[in-house]
């Protein structure tokens, strides 16, 4: 189960998306994920292995780097696509439940191409409308909710070249040499810029289908 | 998601590309995106851990790596490969919405030859005419500036294309200038001239297409210009081809009816 799973299972849902939809799903495939696994992974590689501390007390490195990294940028940014994604799966899971009860119902009555029905492409209306927004909302608030997790945790989005560490058994303070801090610092910024890009792929996709309803209502009552 | 997914998700829009598409495509392939991982990760791989100054100070080594390297040539390679090939998905994506769009007319039509039709819609290549011809010269235009700016950015933060064996440093907390000796820099140069050479051979192939269209479209327009008689506009020459689409069709209908007599 890795990436190319996920890409596999959300590519289903590709289907009953909106149009902004979809490109929200390229953009998450190719500007973060891509970038995960092929840059960003390689960048914080090295990352304890080279984090340099002058000192010659043993464990003071390994506390200072606990005490500064409590979880890695690399793991924050997959769990935060694992959780951004996942709200689609809602979606495919109610596209699927409609099929099987449509598929139940001709079954029960009369025969109609199972072919078809695998084939055909349900529009967002009714209940689905409820699920699609949803899951947008939910991706809304777990893109905001991680951003904020790595602005609190690190104080920002830079990388510093040097952190001062006093923790026990560091002697007094410590200076401590952090590995390729510019490339990191390019990366997150990166990250962010993409990250905000989603945010606001979704809020756009939000008020189309808020528009839309809006206007069949008004239709509806003219 | 790696290189080969993106290989997969490039390689339908080859079926619309022109000849020289095809061969920027092939190029960026093997050429680049190959080379990069079989050859030039291996050689980057060791970058930061055989970068060595002369010096016992700790975090010397850290600070000056990070001065004379704020990307690693693997990363910006990387990002440039990205951007070069997303592009050509605005012409997928066109693509995709123009078929989906004749699927939804052939479903209002028609609803017997349903299923025939929209195998022939799925197969069918569209030609690079109309709002697809800009889609895809505007793609090409954004690839040419993409692989210019990168090229650029490399040029200007590692002062040309050359690695250099010995970097003198003196950033805190090393003390005065000391010497820091870069892993592997011929090797290094080499591959940076080669990816260098690449890029320009794309950005020749890229030039040499948008060229391409443009006289394409002049010469098509005057041709336009010099025969009114035969619909200048285009919704007309749009409209035919549909008529003519569901006389076939509508002949293919009869016959799958009918059945074939003798």
């Amino acid at each position: 189960m890795d990436w190319g799973t996920l890409q596999a299972v959300l590519g289903g849902v590709n289907k009953h998306s909106t149009s902004i939809g979809k490109i929200w799903l390229t953009v998450l495939f190719i500007f973060r994920i891509m970038i995960l696994v092929v840059a960003a992974e390689r960048v914080w590689g090295d990352e304890q292995a080279d984090f340099v501390c002058n000192t010659l007390q043993p464990g003071c490195r390994n506390v200072c780097y606990d005490h500064f990294f409590p979880i890695s940028h690399i793991r924050l940014w997959a769990l935060q696509l694992i959780f951004v994604s996942t709200p689609a799966l809602l979606v495919a899971m109610h596209v699927a439940y409609t099929k099987h009860e449509k598929k139940r119902r001709f079954r029960n009555g009369e025969k109609i191409d199972i072919e078809e029905l695998k084939n055909e492409k349900i529009h967002i209306q009714g209940p689905l409308w409820w699920t699609y927004t949803s899951s947008i909302f939910f991706r809304i608030v777990f893109e905001a909710v991680f951003m904020y997790v790595f602005y609190y945790m690190y104080d920002g989005f830079q990388m510093p070249r040097l952190v001062k560490c006093n923790a026990w058994p560091c002697p007094n303070t410590v200076d401590c040499f952090v590995s390729r801090p510019t490339e990191k610092t390019t990366f997150t910024i990166f990250m962010l810029a993409v990250s905000g890009i989603c945010m606001l792929l979704n809020l756009a996709e939000l008020c189309y289908l808020v528009i839309k309803v809006c206007m069949k209502e008004s239709r509806k009552t003219t | 998601m790696d290189w080969g997914a993106l290989h997969t998700i490039l390689g339908g829009v080859n079926k619309h590309s022109t000849s020289i598409g095809k061969i920027w495509l092939t190029v960026l392939f093997i050429f680049r995106i190959m080379i990069l991982v079989v050859a030039a990760e291996r050689v980057w791989g060791d970058e930061q851990d055989d970068f060595i100054c002369n010096t016992l100070q700790p975090g010397c080594k850290n600070v000056c790596y990070d001065h004379f390297f704020p990307i690693s040539h693997i990363r910006l390679w990387a990002l440039q490969l990205i951007f070069v090939s997303t592009p050509a998905l605005l012409v997928a994506m066109h693509v995709a919405y123009r078929r989906h769009e004749k699927k939804r007319q052939f479903r209002k039509g028609d609803q017997k030859c349903e299923y025939k039709d929209i195998e022939e819609i799925r197969k069918q290549r569209f030609h690079i005419e109309g709002s697809l011809w800009w889609t895809y010269t505007s793609s090409i235009f954004f690839r040419l500036v993409f692989e210019a700016v990168f090229m650029y950015a490399f040029y200007f933060m590692y002062d040309g294309f050359r690695m250099p064996r010995l970097m003198k440093c003196s950033a805190w907390p090393c003390p005065n200038t000391v010497d820091c000796f870069v892993s592997r820099p011929t090797e290094k140069t080499v591959f940076t001239i080669f990816m260098i050479a690449v890029s320009s051979i794309c950005i020749l192939l890229n030039v040499a297409e948008l060229c391409y269209l443009l006289t394409k479209f002049f010469l098509r327009r005057s041709k336009k210009a010099g025969n009114p008689k035969h619909h200048p506009n285009h919704e007309n020459k749009e409209e035919t081809k549909q008529n003519e689409m569901n006389e076939l069709i509508s002949d293919s209908c009869q016959n799958t009816v009918i059945g074939f007599s003798s």
